[in-house]
């Protein structure tokens, strides 16, 4: 309802209230807040990169039962898997099997995952297996006994996920490894006005870096502020007094992080609007679903990496909703066929494009579930198994150590939780260092890295190639 | 023009250097006037316009915004925003005790009724447009539908932003499985509503028990372990109910402020073990009721599945499917063997409802949705104190704690507004709310509804809609920057990035510029912009942009803001629409101001 009658005050700027205003200045700012001096950390790999490389980090939310995307199939290993699951089980027949055999075992991929078996079988994806978050080895009898170091908040959504994004599980930092790695070669790249962090999905803590934040955007290609490119007079006094909004500085904390945050926004925007658009048609098809228009973006935002003038960028998306305590079968028979089909076109799409060997595409999730079953779903649990794709990538193997699905076994914790035999930080510091993350670098950004690997022996899992 | 201000300041000086003169440290213009004689420079002359304040005005407080500019900030706090009205009325007593009182008493909107009265009429209306065999589906949106309509026509506003606070801590989400038709939701937010003001330990127990939170968290059903079969309980709804409804990961002390062990580590509330034998506990709760449809030709029992449930009868325990024997929770809290399900439900939910952790965890998230980021130490204590003991002897206690927690000095007194940690980042469904309710054009709107879509898709939000049981963002969340680098949390920005800052921008170009207060293509209803006395304002910028800054930004837009907007619009004095501009204009430049977005 309009005011019954127009409430005219002076015209005199608003006084506010005067309590307020003789306090002013009382507190200082600078004596509250203690700015934290930010370390530049050199990177071993000095000078400019010649080449370009992407990461494609893709975050199963929730905690993926990664148990019944990759399977046993040989009788005896199947039978120990079937014991366990029970009820959860993926029938043996339906199993899609995987070529050859690692570490003397056959294996295959869930019925609805038939684009991931034919990027396996021709040696275009790898599997990690019982990677999980790690400070250091632990045996079970270390684990019962509380006499070995475990990552802080084990078995919980919000740290864990934290944990396969920053690569720390032995603090509860906000930092991810790939901004941390932009902290280190963001002025490598150079394109100012963009991070080279691009998200899909939001924040998230695997693209924050200390200096560097995520860029975001959405996957229908629509960025920037109506009206920005609007000429009138209107318009332009609009947008100039925007400018000036952005301009200004602000003491408030809150007021300068919104306000930094819509400025980037308004600057990364309108370069990448141009860059797409100078980098022309893209004609690569993808299916119309959520996950495939996604990577779809990230192809094209790929395409332009010219126009855009970066060397190495990273990507994230989040899919969500693979939190399965109840109806584990019937979801991810819902999701793994979207999640496995856009796998297939972004691949596709690369190759096409020339760039298979430049990207590599991963998969994280906050954990591994319980082997066993809750009735119709599984538990959040420790170590679980994910997938590495790409042409730098060692495709048609399985690393790490698969490990036996016996109920009780030396691996197995009570509810079917494996204790992981790949480290994170193996994981992730084999990724960065294809990415060109140099050694004594890895071991800043992954603390535990030492705990696991010593530089010398090769690459910490192996299944990157870095002479693709 | 501002000569008067320097004027009052030094007359108050003045005042302080006689003792026997009652010192008044209020506001300038206070009305505390009387025997002084002023005068003032205000000899603005726009040929279109007379100014109608007076020296005197200016001096008893009727011109100026001091009273109107607390009750804006009380009212955001309290309930996202208050209309014109409401600001005005309650800038005339600022007795915000008498208020809450007064709205603790009003009988709560009925959620249920409203989604069920939106979908008859929106289905009818849908008939009346697309003819008899259009499809039309009973769907979350009809929720939808039914809270933009009690948040813009409903007086119980304060319990209404309070089930808002606490549907973002105790979390479903429409986003999941629970049945598609609105009633789910719905009946969980009068749960909710119910509650906002009641006792926490009894809101404990609904939540458990409601179908919508069994089918969220996935324990309707739950039964006991099955050795043979080797299947276990499940052990989602234990470990959430502690993580994020009760007690949190880790011992706290009083003040909200983390209990450490001798090495210096802090210590965790529960392991593993715990959970495993919470959710025993959780096991044999399984339908209260069937829908009428499924009632011919099904009987109720355990067994009867997740699609015949009706979602506005709680749950119930069945004991043949409840897990026998002792069970240990929280390290050495024994239930017994021997008790019935309810019992051990019961029990469970009083050690949690006893825990140290219980108050200070609970009492942080509520300051935080309600008033600042980073409550001081002190100010959790005094609300945790609240929530131990209300001063009566009850536990608990709701109503005593949010009350508490506006009137704390923390949240009035001016002086913390100055508190570089005071403020936050208002939620998006916070600044679209406040500013629909100042400058919806009531007249003209046929229904308050959104189906929110678009909102949620370019902002990252929308009730009852968060993408997991951790709501939209975390109450840990550091923003980098400044922020973080002060060690201090900004929750609200975990949903602000390039998409959402802008998303947000180009929703209110939306509602501003194309004046589409709503999305309601489909039922071709309206919901334009008001406001149409803004106009008359609209003569003078710098008037126009007071108004804003006390109905947006509760008097909070800096000097350099209101001087940006106050000369764009000063330029925009061409064309036949310029007065529509300069409002249009205006607004969305305070829509998208730091002034505006952040809450101090």
């Amino acid at each position: 309802m309009v005011p019954p009658e127009k409430t005219i005050q002076s015209r005199r700027a608003f006084l506010k209230n005067s309590g307020c205003a003789a306090l002013a200045g009382t507190t200082l700012f600078s004596s509250l807040i203690n700015m934290k001096a930010i370390a530049s950390a050199a990177l071993d790999k000095k000078g400019d990169f010649n080449d370009y490389k992407a990461l494609v980090c893709i975050l199963l939310d929730g905690g993926a039962d990664s148990h019944n995307m990759l399977i046993p199939r040989g009788n005896f290993e199947y039978g120990n898997y079937l014991t366990t699951r029970s009820n959860l089980a993926i029938p043996q027949s339906q199993v899609l099997p995987l070529n050859g055999f690692a570490s003397g075992q056959s294996f295959g991929v869930h019925p609805d995952m038939p684009q991931i078996q034919n990027l396996y079988n021709s040696g275009r994806l790898a599997w990690i297996a019982n990677v999980g978050t790690l400070i250091e080895p632990i045996t079970k009898q270390q684990y019962e006994s509380n006499s070995g170091r475990t990552p802080l908040g084990l078995f919980s959504h919000s740290d864990q996920i934290k944990h396969w994004q920053t690569g720390r599980p032995g603090e509860r930092s906000s930092h991810g490894w790939a901004g941390r790695i932009a902290d280190l070669i963001q002025q490598h790249n150079s394109n100012p006005n963009l991070s080279m962090n691009i998200s899909l999905s939001g924040n998230n803590f695997f693209q924050s870096g200390q200096t560097i934040n995520e860029f975001s955007i959405k996957s229908n290609g629509e960025f920037g502020l109506n009206g920005s490119e609007t000429q009138n007079s209107y318009h332009n006094l609009r947008n100039d007094a925007i400018k000036s909004m952005l301009e200004r500085d602000y003491e408030d904390m809150y007021k300068k992080t919104y306000v930094n945050t819509l400025s980037k926004a308004l600057d990364g925007s309108q370069g990448l609007t141009q860059a797409l658009s100078d980098a022309g048609t893209f004609n690569l098809q993808f299916s119309n679903t959520t996950v495939s228009k996604q990577l779809e973006m990230i192809a094209k935002v790929i395409a332009a990496k010219d126009e855009l003038a970066f060397n190495r960028q990273t990507f994230f998306v989040k899919i969500g909703g693979w939190d399965h305590h109840d109806e584990v079968l019937e979801s991810q028979q819902e999701m793994l066929p979207e999640l496995d089909l856009a796998l297939g076109e972004f691949m596709s799409a690369l190759e096409k494009m020339g760039l298979s060997e430049d990207v590599t595409t991963f998969t994280i999730s906050d954990f591994g579930r319980t082997l066993t079953s809750n009735g119709d779903g599984s538990d959040h649990a420790w170590g679980g198994n994910t997938m590495v794709m790409g042409g730098a990538v060692n495709g048609g193997n399985i690393y790490g150590t698969y490990p036996s699905l016996e109920m009780g076994n030396e691996l197995m914790l009570p509810r079917g939780v494996m204790i992981p035999t790949t480290s994170t930080s193996e994981y992730f510091a084999e990724l960065a260092s294809w990415f060109g993350v140099g050694s004594s670098d890895l071991f800043e950004i992954f603390p535990d890295l030492q705990n696991f690997y010593s530089t010398g022996s090769g690459l910490p899992v192996g299944f990157m190639n870095l002479s693709a | 023009m501002r000569a008067g201000f320097v004027f009052f300041l030094l007359l108050l000086i003045s005042f302080k250097s006689y003792s026997q003169i009652e010192i008044y440290e209020d506001y300038v213009g206070g009305g505390h006037s009387e025997g002084i004689l002023v005068s003032a420079s205000s000899s603005f002359s726009d040929p279109d316009w007379s100014d109608n304040s007076s020296p005197e005005h200016t001096i008893n407080a009727e011109g100026l915004d001091g009273p109107k500019v607390e009750a804006a900030r009380f009212l955001y706090q309290a309930c996202l925003g208050g209309t014109s009205d409401q600001i005005d009325q309650l800038a005339k007593t600022l007795d915000f005790e008498a208020w809450i009182d007064n709205q603790i008493s009003i009988q709560p909107t009925n959620f249920l009724n409203l989604t069920r009265q939106a979908y008859e009429i929106a289905h009818d209306r849908h008939k009346e447009l697309y003819g008899n065999s259009a499809e039309y589906a009973y769907n979350e949106v009809h929720f939808q539908y039914a809270w933009w309509e009690a948040a813009m026509t409903k007086s119980d506003v304060f319990r209404q932003r309070v089930a808002f606070a606490l549907s973002q801590i105790f979390v479903i989400s429409t986003d999941s499985d629970i049945r598609n038709d609105g009633e789910g939701p719905a009946s969980y937010y009068d749960m909710l509503m119910k509650h906002a003001f009641g006792n926490y330990r009894e809101l404990l127990e609904e939540v458990t028990y409601h179908p919508s939170m069994g089918i969220y968290l996935s324990h309707f059903k739950n039964r006991a372990t099955d050795e043979e079969q080797k299947i276990y309980p499940d052990e989602n709804f234990a470990r959430e109910i502690m993580q994020l409804f009760s007690i949190g990961l880790f011992e706290l002390n009083i003040d909200g402020t983390l209990k450490t062990d001798q090495n210096g580590n802090s210590i965790p509330t529960y392991d593993a073990e715990d959970i495993r034998n919470l959710a025993k506990v959780m096991t044999g709760l399984g339908a209260g009721a069937l829908t009428d449809e499924a009632q011919s030709g099904h009987t109720l029992g355990f067994l009867s599945s997740a699609n015949l449930l009706e979602y506005t009868v709680p749950m119930v325990m069945y004991d043949d499917f409840h897990e026998k024997g002792t069970k240990i929770i929280l390290g050495d809290k024994e239930i017994p063997n021997g008790q019935t399900g309810e019992e051990d439900v019961s029990m469970a939910l009083d050690y949690l409802f006893n825990h140290p952790n219980t108050a200070p965890f609970v009492s942080r998230r509520l300051i935080q949705q309600l008033v600042k980021s980073n409550p001081s130490p002190r100010y959790i204590e005094d609300i945790a104190n609240v929530f131990n003991h209300n001063g009566d002897g009850v536990r608990g206690d709701l109503g005593a704690v949010i009350k508490a927690i506006l009137l704390h000095d923390e949240a009035r007194s001016c002086a913390w507004k100055e508190e570089p940690t005071n403020g936050k980042l208002k939620s998006p469904v916070g600044r679209y709310l406040s500013f629909l309710r100042q400058y919806i054009d009531r007249e003209n709107t046929t229904a308050y509804w959104t189906s929110g879509y678009i909102f949620e898709n370019e902002t990252y939000q929308l009730p009852l809609s968060s993408p997991s049981v951790f709501n939209f963002f975390l109450p840990d969340y550091q923003p980098n920057g400044d922020i973080f680098n002060a060690g201090l949390y900004a929750p609200e920005f975990e949903i602000y990035n390039s998409v959402t800052s802008l998303g947000f921008a180009n929703q209110a170009d939306i509602w501003v510029r194309q004046a589409r207060l709503f999305s309601l293509f489909d039922l071709e209803l309206t919901a334009p912009l008001g406001g149409a006395y803004l106009a008359e304002m609209a003569k003078d910028s710098e008037v126009l942009v007071n108004e804003m800054n006390l109905r947006l930004c509760n008097g909070d837009m800096s000097e350099g803001t209101h001087e940006i907007i106050t000369s764009a619009i000063n330029e925009m004095n061409f064309g036949q629409n310029r007065i529509k501009n300069k409002v249009e204009y205006a607004l969305y430049l305070t829509l998208i101001s730091p002034d505006f977005a952040i809450q101090k």
